[in-house]
């Protein structure tokens, strides 16, 4: 008898990155991958998902590494877990809102298992990594047995719970290009509780300021929109421009309301979660301009 | 169809047979009689089940026990050194840290791997760290306190 689980499957342990590909192409459809499971093992057990097949990728030693190649870009291979990404310094001193993003996501036990990987292809709008990948401007390297290909972060989601990768294809890293050490980037989670909870809203940004001008920015939302997405409306707002006060708040604005199409449900309505994107776009941006911001993030930076 | 799987668990071997679809839990609790696991939502967001994977905790429900072949599993039955309860059981003891105690093996095998990694952690450091462990009884400030006392009594150790 089954235990924990209703649906049986064949269980394939692959040696190495060549053979688990085989498999995928083999058993198309009918597999799935599992790095940590965190994701997939609670969709089988509540008999969301079934399939025939389940591919561990726990052999593939080429997909564990996390590193930073000669030009800095850092590279984040498939299989490594969150918990590990978090207690490198490196990552966090570079790419800080990717490690808030990290760290706000599940609990301890869950991030030493799940993978970043996992949390795009999970695909869930509110997926706490996205923003921070998005606002890095990151890639997805992606194979598979007939060859292999470069998705960009802003292409890779296609809808909630979906991506752009065909059932035979893998991802097999995550690379994310250096970022200029003068830019301010931040991730905001907003949602009740600190645990296992889910981003009502997430807003990532990475602002570069020259002479006090906006030099370069992106700006990315989270769970507002059927798949995480950059505010480019509101980019563009600032772009070249002053960082003051006034902008600031007008910017803010535009990207709660151009830049997101949220939805009402249990957790927060629509117009609700509208105003946390312009609460939170406006205190990133303010922090990236060395504005003093009061209130609703001083318990979010404890 | 039922498979051999080979577990360390608490410095020993074991081999069972189990379906490829048996998490960690059932597979310790049920097969392995490591009662000391607790289920509490079988869904990985309430730290019951935590036991250490390589010495650091993980959610076991929510774990493939054909996944976890070959590395270092522990339970709350392997933490005791000697006849000696480990320090951070002898501070929850001490502290009482504990009510209906359904938690408390998952709560302790997640202060060890915290200390384990962190030695001397901050209250905001043992709060943040043991986030997802939920205790239904003791509102938590007594489990802090144990780990504390836990922390100072190992000294780093």
């Amino acid at each position: 008898m089954p235990r924990g689980i209703r649906s049986n499957f064949e269980y394939h342990v692959p040696a190495d990155l060549g053979q688990a590909l085989e498999m995928l192409k083999q058993y198309g459809p009918d597999a799935r991958v599992i790095a940590g499971g965190t994701d997939l093992l609670p969709k089988v057990k509540a008999g969301v998902v079934e399939f025939g097949h389940l591919v561990s990728l726990k052999e593939l030693k080429e997909l564990t590494a996390v590193r930073f190649d000669g030009s800095g870009a850092l590279h984040i291979g498939a299989t490594a877990r969150l918990g590990e990404l978090e207690r490198i310094p490196a990552l966090r001193e570079r790419y800080p809102a990717l490690w808030e993003g990290i760290h706000s996501m599940a609990n301890t036990q869950i991030r030493n298992r799940g993978t970043v990987t996992g949390n795009i292809c999970n695909a869930v709008p509110s997926c706490d990594t996205a923003p921070a990948l998005l606002v890095y401007d990151a890639s997805v390297a992606v194979r598979s047995a007939d060859g292999e290909r470069t998705v960009p972060i802003g292409e890779f989601f296609t809808g909630v719970c979906r991506t752009c990768l065909k059932p035979e294809e893998l991802v097999t890293e995550i690379i994310l290009p250096p970022n200029d050490p003068r830019a301010v980037s931040v991730y905001y989670k907003y949602a009740i509780r600190k645990a296992l909870d889910l981003a009502m809203v997430g807003v990532g940004s990475n602002v570069l300021l020259e002479d006090g001008a906006v030099k370069d920015a992106r700006l990315a939302l989270g769970a507002v929109a059927i798949v995480p997405k950059r505010a480019f409306h509101a980019e563009e707002a600032i772009l070249g421009r002053q960082l003051t006060p006034e902008l600031i708040e007008q910017a803010a604005r535009i990207a709660s309301q151009d830049d997101c199409r949220p939805i009402s449900d249990i957790r927060a309505t629509a117009d609700y979660r509208r105003e946390m994107v312009r609460l939170l776009v406006r205190d990133a941006l303010k922090l990236a301009a060395g504005i003093k911001i009061e209130g609703l993030n001083d318990e979010a930076e404890n | 169809m039922k498979q051999r799987i080979e577990l360390n668990v608490n410095g020993q071997k074991y081999e069972v047979f189990a379906e490829p679809n048996a998490m960690l839990a059932d597979v310790l609790r049920e097969d392995l009689r490591f009662t000391g696991v607790k289920k509490g939502c079988d869904d990985g967001d309430c730290g019951a089940c935590s036991v250490l994977l390589d010495g650091k905790v993980i959610p076991s429900c929510t774990t493939l026990a054909c996944e976890v072949q070959g590395r270092e599993i522990t339970t709350i039955e392997g933490v005791k050194q000697g006849n000696l309860l480990h320090p951070v059981q002898q501070a929850f003891v001490d502290c009482f840290a504990l009510q209906c105690g359904f938690c408390t093996p998952g709560m302790v095998m997640a202060a060890i791997s915290l200390l384990n990694e962190n030695p001397h952690p901050t209250e905001a450091e043992i709060r943040d760290y043991l986030r997802g462990n939920i205790c239904r009884c003791t509102g938590y400030t007594k489990i802090i306190e144990a780990v504390q006392t836990a922390a100072e009594r190992m000294g780093g150790k």
